[in-house]
């Protein structure tokens, strides 16, 4: 009962947000003049010639006010405009794109969380002894790197010099014309699902050595974010007063950090995690430039360059709501940890 | 009456950045069986750190550097006496919550936020006391199975669940066995035991006065007062029957209607459960109640020793005469503050430690440290110049 | 001097003392950690190259230092020599030339941004925090907006829309980056805004910007800066993307993140020598790790330092 409650106020208090994040868009949208903005409904030469009756038959002319409200419509109804750069409707991009950056992501956020957790946890619990000297090495570098810089040298080094061990884009050459061909389903249209679901061993390989590289550069700089709040947090826990208690009943070592100080450590873990989802999709412009995997990231950095105006607005939108629900999903999983926030 | 537990000289140190802090200085007293002891001081004199010491809680930068603590492992009324300060980390773990006991001053943060408070309680149950849960996990299981109306797979489940349990009976628990209670189908032995645990705890709760246990038993700590918090700790304490309970400060941090109410019930539990007490405290008047012993603690070391009639009709010691004087009470137009600091014990007097501060300090007191002696039936002081 | 002179002195000083005794304690805890004087030789290391470009790098066109000169036309890179000791980018761009004047970007970047950011948000933070009511809902909310955009994708967009251009960057790095400085602000000044003492300050008839200066800010100040030394490694990284990227200075820059873009066609080179143009990539790469690992390192000492729990450990 208390639950519900409390995700239907979570809930509402999306709302808000979303409308400014509509709001910011339409901000963005408007430092064009009408005739770029004319130039996104354009998909014909001829077009260009007569762009003020282009801006006249979508209303670009119109009070503010009127345009957004009409553009709010657009969106709900899924038109999010045309873009150049995929050639096709935004929406339909963002499905052609999604699974490339979905795979990415189903690999590294599990390691970035299981390892940040972990070297945080021995990091506190051996502290200043080596593992803790060398995991805050590794957090500290790690959180300053650049992650282009990385891909580029991980490139440079795997793929350079080791010729080919490590190449980048999704697959290789063969893997990429069984996948294309009719032989392959396509279930899920992410590589290596798909490849274990149609039994192809190989392509599944092929995949993942594509993925060893973007995971590492993409899961870095998150895991030393995580490795240092673990730290810092389990830290915390282990100085409180119910460590002492846990120990005075007579609990061994192992005990009082597993059952007692974890659970309380990862609480603000928690709560980063949702931060995590926006560093990743940070993360995912940059490393699938690099690696040139052709997924959301890819497509937002060609269409920033070559100014594609409703893709770049379009990853806006997609995030603003990506990050509303991520959070929503941490509130709930908070409450869930921390049994202190339930009430009221 | 025999001695159930004897500190002989204990020091104990602290390495810091300021430097080292002298924490205790040759502390020693005896409790019998059955008895009560205060500990009595001033806030920083080391009440604390003195029963830490005793169950061997210090972790650096702490260190206990000497001294003895024999404790008095009695078992069907043959003594065994142990030096605690000389036995494994993992029999201290054994004996921890089991033969002795502790309780805090702040119950709020004892108590961890993130588990219910009958999960707590019954963790004293399954650290120290499988072998009986088991017991009584088998004992039930063999009901279970008597009944007629049992399906297949019902059968099927509490067989694998008794064969567990006898797993257990029969030796430590071996690493396949660990193993094995991982899987969820096969681990049910785990879940009766926890059950069986959290009835006891219900038990418990009762005894301490709790109204509703069967419900309170699922709160968390947040959703408890303090009064009832505190007795959650208490009930931790108490679980397995320990010889000896150790109160730091159980009070101090409570109303003063919540204050009385615990108070009487450590009374009654020391009656019902035969326990010995070591109770510490600031106030004084708190001890009074409670105690039928009591020691004054200054700077890290004992200056008086004696039962509670004897002290307040008798301070021999000049830190518990100005300690008695400076206790408001009616009629008492003057309070007297003694002079002076609590001293830093990184660098604490030389000799006697109170002698900055005592009016009767003399030449002596600032090279010689006073041995603890005996001055009368149940009197000890440590003083060179002690009485009048 | 005048009596009454003397006496304002003496009254300063009194009022300053225990912050000036803190201040050295401070100092005293910084020289003591490693790390934090690690971090410490870094960025005095860069401030000299920064302040002595000129000087180490003497630029080929003066009235813009900033573009790096030319010396032919060939696309292909050319290794460290003598006369280019870090060796050349793709065009014949010398990268000493480039890394060196480089520092000076990068500190523009860092110190414009996270200053303007701060300033914003102690204005925008003290105001919600302070008044409450309706003006603090606004902010809030649009706090909370631009929070939930990451901050590389609405600089992309604010880029996009504004133009491609470094100072174009600086102006949407300011654009996002001020809601995290508002929001610590508000949260130290509703903290501080019931205590006690403020409550005293007003009933003797402080004004209300009085309070907030000489009473909240002093104590809120040190998360802040905490926070502002770890933004300026993250500002001029995201910078540094974004130019990499192409969106942010414009070829021939000298701008760590462009030297990058320039060396992505060139880090696989001929079969039989893969690391051949190793120094393209490598060397820019090295002093932004090196610059923003040392306001890491700083920052994460300041925390370390201004912790009242860990303080007097």
């Amino acid at each position: 009962m208390k639950m519900t409650n409390y995700i239907i106020r979570r809930l509402l208090l999306i709302i808000p947000v979303l409308i400014g994040v509509s709001i910011i868009i339409f901000i963005i949208l408007s430092l064009f003049s009408p005739e770029q903005r004319a130039a996104v409904f354009v998909t014909d030469v001829k077009q260009l010639r007569n762009i003020q009756s282009v801006i006249k038959k979508h209303g670009l002319d119109a009070p503010i006010y009127v345009q957004y409200f009409r553009w709010i419509v657009e969106v709900l109804h899924g038109n999010l405009g045309w873009s150049k750069t995929a050639e096709r409707p935004v929406l339909d991009a963002f499905f052609y794109f999604l699974p490339n950056t979905i795979e990415l992501g189903l690999f590294s956020a599990p390691l970035i969380i299981l390892i940040g957790i972990y070297l945080g946890e021995a990091s506190a619990v051996y502290r200043d002894k080596p593992i803790d000297h060398l995991s805050r090495i590794f957090a500290i570098v790690g959180w300053s790197l650049p992650s282009f810089w990385l891909g580029l040298m991980l490139l440079m080094i795997f793929y350079g010099y080791f010729s080919g061990l490590l190449p980048p884009e999704a697959l290789g050459v063969q893997a990429s014309l069984v996948v294309k061909s009719g032989n392959f389903v396509r279930f899920t249209k992410i590589n290596t699902i798909d490849a274990l679901l149609n039994r192809r061993w190989w392509i599944f390989l092929d995949a993942l050595r594509h993925l060893i590289l973007p995971v590492i550069t993409l899961t870095i700089i998150d895991c030393a974010m995580v490795m240092r709040i673990m730290r810092s947090s389990m830290l915390e826990a282990m100085g409180k007063g119910y460590i002492i208690t846990a120990r005075a009943k007579g609990a061994d070592e192992r005990t009082v950090i597993k059952k007692h100080a974890r659970r309380n450590a990862m609480i603000p873990v928690v709560t980063v995690s949702g931060y995590l989802f926006a560093m990743l999709m940070s993360g995912v412009v940059i490393t699938e430039t690099i690696f040139d995997r052709k997924g959301l990231g890819w497509w937002w950095a060609r269409a920033a360059i070559q100014l594609d105006i409703p893709a770049v607005l379009g990853a806006v939108l997609f995030n603003g709501i990506l990050f509303v629900l991520t959070n929503l999903i941490v509130d709930l999983l908070y409450a869930y940890f921390d049994p202190r926030v339930r009430l009221g | 009456m025999s001695e159930l537990l004897n500190v002989q000289d204990l020091k104990t140190n602290f390495y810091t950045y300021e430097g080292v802090v002298k924490a205790l200085d040759e502390v020693s007293f005896k409790i019998e069986e059955g008895d009560t002891l205060g500990l009595v001081g001033e806030t920083g004199c080391g009440k604390s750190v003195t029963s830490l010491s005793i169950m061997r809680l210090i972790f650096p930068p702490g260190k206990i550097e000497s001294g003895k603590v024999i404790f008095n492992l009695k078992n069907n009324s043959k003594s065994r006496y142990v030096d605690l300060l000389k036995q494994t980390e993992h029999w201290m773990q054994m004996i921890r919550g089991n033969e002795i006991s502790m309780i805090f001053q702040e119950p709020s943060s004892a108590l961890n936020p993130v588990y219910t408070v009958g999960e707590q309680i019954a963790e004293s149950f399954l650290l120290h006391q499988k072998r009986q849960l088991y017991q009584e996990a088998a004992s039930k299981i063999d009901k279970e199975l008597t009944k007629k109306r049992n399906f297949f797979i019902q059968r099927i489940t509490l067989s694998i669940e008794k064969k567990m349990c006898q797993l257990a009976l029969k030796e430590k628990e071996t690493f396949i066995f660990k193993f094995l209670s991982h899987i969820p189908l096969l681990n049910m032995h785990l879940h009766r035991i926890k059950k069986i645990a959290l009835d006891k705890s219900v038990v418990l709760l009762r005894m301490m006065g709790v109204p509703n246990p069967e419900g309170v038993v699922y709160r968390y700590p947040h959703e408890l007062s303090g009064g009832m918090q505190q007795r959650v700790v208490i009930a931790i304490a108490l679980a397995c029957h320990p010889k000896l309970l150790i109160a730091d400060e159980p009070t101090s941090n409570l109303d003063v209607t919540i204050q009385a109410q615990i108070l009487d019930l450590i009374k009654e539990l020391k009656k019902t459960m035969k326990a010995s007490v070591l109770f510490i405290s600031h106030d004084l008047g708190v001890i009074a109640e409670v105690c039928r012993w009591v020691a004054v603690m200054y700077a890290g070391c004992i200056c008086e020793l004696a039962t509670v009639e004897e002290l307040f009709e008798n301070p021999l010691h000049p830190y518990t005469r100005a300690l008695l004087r400076s206790i408001p009470r009616p009629g008492i137009k003057n309070l007297e503050s003694i002079e002076g600091n609590v001293p830093n014990l990184v660098n604490p007097p030389s000799g006697c430690r109170f002698h900055p501060r005592c009016p009767k300090a003399k030449e002596k007191c600032t090279r010689v440290k006073p041995k603890i002696e005996k001055v009368g039936k149940d009197h000890f002081v440590a003083c060179h110049f002690y009485g009048d | 001097m005048s009596p009454e002179l003397l006496q304002k002195k003496e009254k300063i000083r009194k009022r300053l003392e225990p912050r000036i005794k803190e201040l050295k304690f401070s100092l005293s805890r910084i020289k003591k950690s490693p790390l934090s004087m690690v971090g410490l030789c870094i960025i005095l290391f860069f401030a000299i190259i920064a302040l002595l470009a000129p000087v180490i790098a003497p630029p080929k066109y003066p009235y813009d230092p900033y573009r790096i000169p030319r010396y032919g036309y060939s696309a292909t890179p050319k290794p460290p020599s003598w006369e280019h000791p870090f060796g050349t980018t793709e065009g014949q761009y010398d990268i000493f030339y480039g890394v060196i004047w480089g520092t000076r970007t990068a500190f523009r970047i860092g110190f414009m941004v996270v200053g303007s950011i701060m300033v914003i948000g102690i204005i925008l933070g003290s105001l919600s925090g302070y008044y409450g009511g309706i003006i603090d809902e606004v902010i809030m909310r649009i706090v909370d907006t631009f929070m939930s955009i990451p901050t590389l994708i609405l600089a992309m967009a604010l880029v996009t829309a504004l133009g491609h251009s470094l100072d174009k960057v600086m102006i949407a790095l300011i654009i996002v980056g001020w809601p995290s400085y508002a929001r610590l602000i508000r949260g130290d000044i509703l903290s501080v805004r019931e205590e006690t003492y403020i409550e005293a300050a007003r009933a003797t008839g402080v004004s209300d910007f009085g309070i907030i200066f000489k009473h909240i800010l002093p104590n809120a100040i040190y998360p802040l800066l905490i926070m502002a030394s770890l933004d300026i490694g993250a500002m001029v990284l995201t910078a540094a993307a974004l130019s990499f990227l192409g969106l942010g200075a414009p070829i021939g820059y000298a701008d760590w993140g462009q030297m990058i873009s320039f060396a992505r066609n060139w880090i696989i080179g001929p079969p039989g020598k893969p690391l051949a143009y190793w120094y393209t990539v490598t060397i820019p790469g090295i002093f932004i790790l090196l610059f923003v690992l040392g306001w890491n390192l700083l920052g994460d000492a300041f925390r370390d330092i201004l912790d009242p729990k860990l303080r007097r450990k």
